[in-house]
């Protein structure tokens, strides 16, 4: 797992970077309009002093009409007369007035409005308005001479004088103002021509400047939807198509939006967008595993926890998950899952990114080459369990495992083809293997065969957890057949290395005798170790056969067992089916000594004991009364309590049932099939067979089986095979 | 210049072996191992005493557990940066210790450059 780089931040750039063209926009478009704003401004308040003037223009027509009239009504009104005084009155006004305004449009100056105020009147600049009032001055300069006298006074001759030159140039100055006001005219409505252009310009360039701003960002836009696209096109594309599953995790621990498709095969599920993570995570994995990854998880969530210092306690790292496959049966598969901080800019913690890997393959490989290392292993030591045996007794045991095994298979095929209904039927084929497998196992540790002893301990056990089950199938039966298979194999892999080391005996001796100058045909006809060789005796029942044993036995038990035997290097049995038959038997009773009679070193220290135990197998043969074998061991003898309580956890009898059967009832019980004391099950016993299987084979060969105990201090079985009459003297101590 | 002040590492375990191991194996420069504790409680005193910037934690030990230790240490020095130190078997126990407020991890058995490294992240003198 790796912390994540901090995602680099956004250089700072100087300058308005990618909006420089929408500010220059925007300064374009308020330069425009202040622009037009400005001239509009300046136009129009020369249009409305232009106004003002055409006003005043026109006001002078009517003045010049107004100052005849005035005149001939002052000419016609009686001299004193209130009329009289009226028209002079509005003569000088009319005279004044005139006289103002003409002179303010030829050089500039103050007049008075329409509504009475004082208005300023700028020069005439138009030449047509100019020659208009320079000709309207010079024929008003002469009438304003003629009418200074009628004004002050009333001099009848002056007077007629100047209703005369009135009434001569009116017509003239009539036109004149006329004139000038047309003119005045034309130039305001040039300005107001001048505006409309200066506004249609403004708003033309404003309205550019819009369709620019527009397809200037529609085509950006345009862009970057085609780069966002691509981009997204390219994350659907990446994962649509890693292998690895791929998602982010937020803080609510829920997936996001785009899981990578793999994840749905390798989850198994259709949908995981936006779903919580551990429920998820709780249907694929146990639940050990499911409560770990959520501490994990909110570990992983808590900044102040360096994650490189705890991926080492990701639970998911290699997880064995269970998944719903293509027809709903759950496919186990293994998968490795791994988290990765995703921070923000700020480097604040805001995803984990998942990576989820099927390493499936990668962990079988891994446990078939473990599985390999062990085969050579185990053909090692198969290798040196088989070089301390003697051949013939080698040799002996591979064809009687050979055979047993074989007979195992035709079993197991027979009722594997069957439909076998009843619980018992199965029960029954279990019963039938079970013991045929267990002499085997006691005759493998006889031999040291450890590699074999082993495989048949695995196989024996399979068969005690399928006689606990409810139901047994084909199945189960088949699957007994693979571990049958690997027994077999081992059988044949300890026959072909035995052939090879004969062979390789052989060359040898061929060697050694060609050296000798021997013939060599002579040295082929007595191998060592011929396989078809039956000449020499067995050595069945020999002490130091046991001896190993039991020491082999003590070894792994932690205890320390001494093995006394006597009778046993004369007892001289005939057949070899009761040969097998005693030797299954004494194997036995030595290993329930070992493994539930003697104590450990410290028990027996505590129970004041010697550290090491003794075993005593004394044997004697009575011409009459057949053979005698006794197993005496000083251990803890037979505990009534402890068989009790055994039998009441083993759940078949009830403690009432107990109760009624006394001591010899309880013990009893110890030739019934499955039971045991031991706590749990070793090499040397606790399979609880044993004495069951003791004691049929003993009723086979005709015998019986008795046994003596004092709890805390011994117990001695004792077997009497009448049937089997002993060969020669034998001599053997007594108890 | 003036040398920086060196860090202080406090080591808490209860196997003599390990301690020795972590004290001889440490070759850091600016990190001094100011004192070992063989229990929490014996921890909780020195830690008090000698307020270590960095503290190795064992998680199984008598008495007073590698949990408790780590809540009550934080409680005296919250910035304290712990190293548990533990057993991968028990892997929700170290989970557990990193909730409480360890910052990592280091499974045993450990050989001397994972020992450097981790105090080296812990401590972050990278």
């Amino acid at each position: 797992m790796n912390v994540a780089a901090p995602s680099t931040v956004p250089r700072r750039r100087t300058g308005f970077g990618k909006y420089r063209t929408i500010v220059l926009s925007i300064a374009l478009f308020l330069v425009f309009d202040l622009g037009v704003l400005i001239l509009n401004f300046y136009t129009s308040s020369e249009i409305s002093t232009d106004a003002v003037g055409i006003n005043l223009a026109g006001r002078q027509r009517m003045l010049s009409q107004r100052l005849v009239k005035a005149l001939h009504e002052f000419g016609a009104a009686p001299a004193g007369s209130t009329e009289a005084t009226n028209a002079l009155m509005e003569l000088r006004n009319t005279t004044t007035l005139f006289d103002t305004t003409l002179s303010a449009f030829e050089r500039g100056g103050e007049t008075t409005g329409g509504d009475g105020r004082a208005v300023l009147l700028q020069p005439v600049s138009d030449a047509r308005g100019r020659a208009a009032v320079e000709a309207a001055l010079k024929l008003w300069q002469p009438l304003k001479t003629a009418l200074d006298p009628a004004l002050r006074g009333s001099d009848a001759a002056a007077l007629h004088e100047a209703v005369r030159l009135a009434s001569s140039s009116n017509l003239a100055l009539l036109r004149l103002m006329n004139d000038l006001t047309t003119a005045l005219e034309q130039v305001a409505a040039g300005k107001a021509d001048r505006l409309r252009l200066i506004q249609t310009i403004g708003i033309g360039l404003a309205l550019a400047n819009f369709f620019l701003i527009l397809f200037h960002f529609i085509r950006q836009l345009r862009d970057s939807d085609t780069r966002a696209e691509t981009a997204r096109r390219e994350t659907v594309e990446i994962l649509d198509t890693v292998t690895d599953g791929l998602f982010l995790l937020d803080r609510e621990l829920t997936i996001g939006a785009q899981p990578s498709k793999s994840l749905h095969g390798l989850f198994g599920r259709s949908t995981l967008a936006n779903q919580p993570f551990l429920p998820m995570l709780r249907e694929i994995v146990s639940e050990k595993v499911y409560r770990e990854a959520a501490d994990f998880l909110d570990v992983l969530f808590r900044e102040h926890v360096n994650l490189k210092l705890v991926a080492s306690l990701n639970p998911l790292h290699e997880v064995e998950v269970l998944i719903p496959g293509p027809n709903g049966e759950p496919q186990r598969k293994y998968l490795g899952i791994e988290f990765t901080r995703v921070t923000d800019a700020h480097s604040a913690l805001v995803h984990l990114l998942v990576t989820v890997r099927d390493i499936t393959v990668r962990i079988e490989l891994a446990r078939q080459l473990e599985l390999s290392r062990r085969q050579a292993e185990e053909q090692m030591s198969l290798l040196l369990g088989i070089l301390h045996v003697e051949p013939p007794r080698l040799r002996e045991f591979i064809d009687r495992a050979d055979k047993a095994l074989h007979d195992i298979n035709a079993t197991l095929r027979r009722h594997g083809s069957k439909h076998l209904s009843k619980r018992d039927e199965y029960r029954g084929v279990l019963n039938e293997i079970f013991p045929t497998i267990h002499a085997l196992k006691g005759e493998a540790g006889l031999l040291g065969l450890e590699f074999f002893e082993k495989l048949a301990h695995d196989f024996e056990e399979r068969i005690v957890e399928l006689r606990g089950l409810k139901r047994v199938g084909g199945d189960e039966l088949i699957g007994l057949a693979v571990q049958l298979d690997r027994l077999i194999g081992s059988v044949e892999a300890v026959r072909a290395m035995v052939e090879r080391l004969g062979s390789l005996q052989q060359g040898f001796a061929q060697e050694a005798t060609a050296a000798a100058g021997a013939p060599a045909g002579a040295a082929a006809e007595t191998p060592a170790m011929a396989p078809t060789s039956t000449a020499a005796p067995l050595p069945e029942l020999t002490v130091d056969t046991f001896r190993f044993l039991v020491e082999r036995l003590a070894q792994t038990e932690h205890k320390r067992v001494q093995l006394l035997a006597s009778g046993l290097d004369t007892l001289a049995v005939s057949g070899a089916e009761q040969i097998t038959a005693l030797r299954e038997v004494l194997v036995q009773l030595l290993r329930n000594a070992v493994a539930h009679g003697i104590e450990t070193p410290e028990e027996r220290h505590l129970a004041g004991k010697t550290d090491v135990g003794t075993i005593r197998l004394q044997a004697r043969a009575d011409a009459s009364a057949g053979i005698e074998l006794i197993c005496h061991d000083d251990g803890r003898g037979l505990d009534p309590g402890r068989i009790r309580a055994a039998a009441l956890q083993s759940g078949r009898w009830s403690e009432d049932e107990l109760d009624a059967m006394g001591t010899a009832g309880l013990r009893a019980l110890l030739f019934e099939p499955g039971f045991t004391t031991a706590a749990e099950a070793t090499l040397a016993a606790g399979r609880g067979v044993g004495m069951d299987v003791i004691k049929h084979r003993v009723e086979a060969l005709g015998g019986t089986l008795s046994v003596a105990s004092e709890p805390g201090r011994y117990c001695a079985w004792r077997i009497t095979l009448p049937g089997l009459p002993g060969l020669g003297e034998l001599s053997f101590e007594t108890t | 210049m003036p040398e920086p002040k060196p860090l202080t590492l406090l080591i808490v375990d209860d196997s003599h072996i390990i301690r020795r191991r972590i004290e001889r194996s440490v070759a850091i420069d600016g990190l001094d191992i100011v004192g070992t504790a063989a229990d929490g409680d014996e921890a909780v005193r020195k830690f008090r005493k000698l307020l270590p910037d960095a503290v190795t934690m064992d998680l199984t030990m008598p008495g007073m557990d590698g949990l408790q230790t780590i809540s009550a240490v934080l409680a005296i020095r919250p910035d304290t940066r712990i190293l548990v130190v533990s057993a991968l078997a028990d892997r929700s126990t170290a989970i557990e210790a990193i909730r409480r407020g360890a910052r990592g991890f280091l499974y045993k058995p450990f050989d001397d450059a994972q020992l450097n490294e981790a105090l080296t992240e812990l401590l972050e003198l990278h």
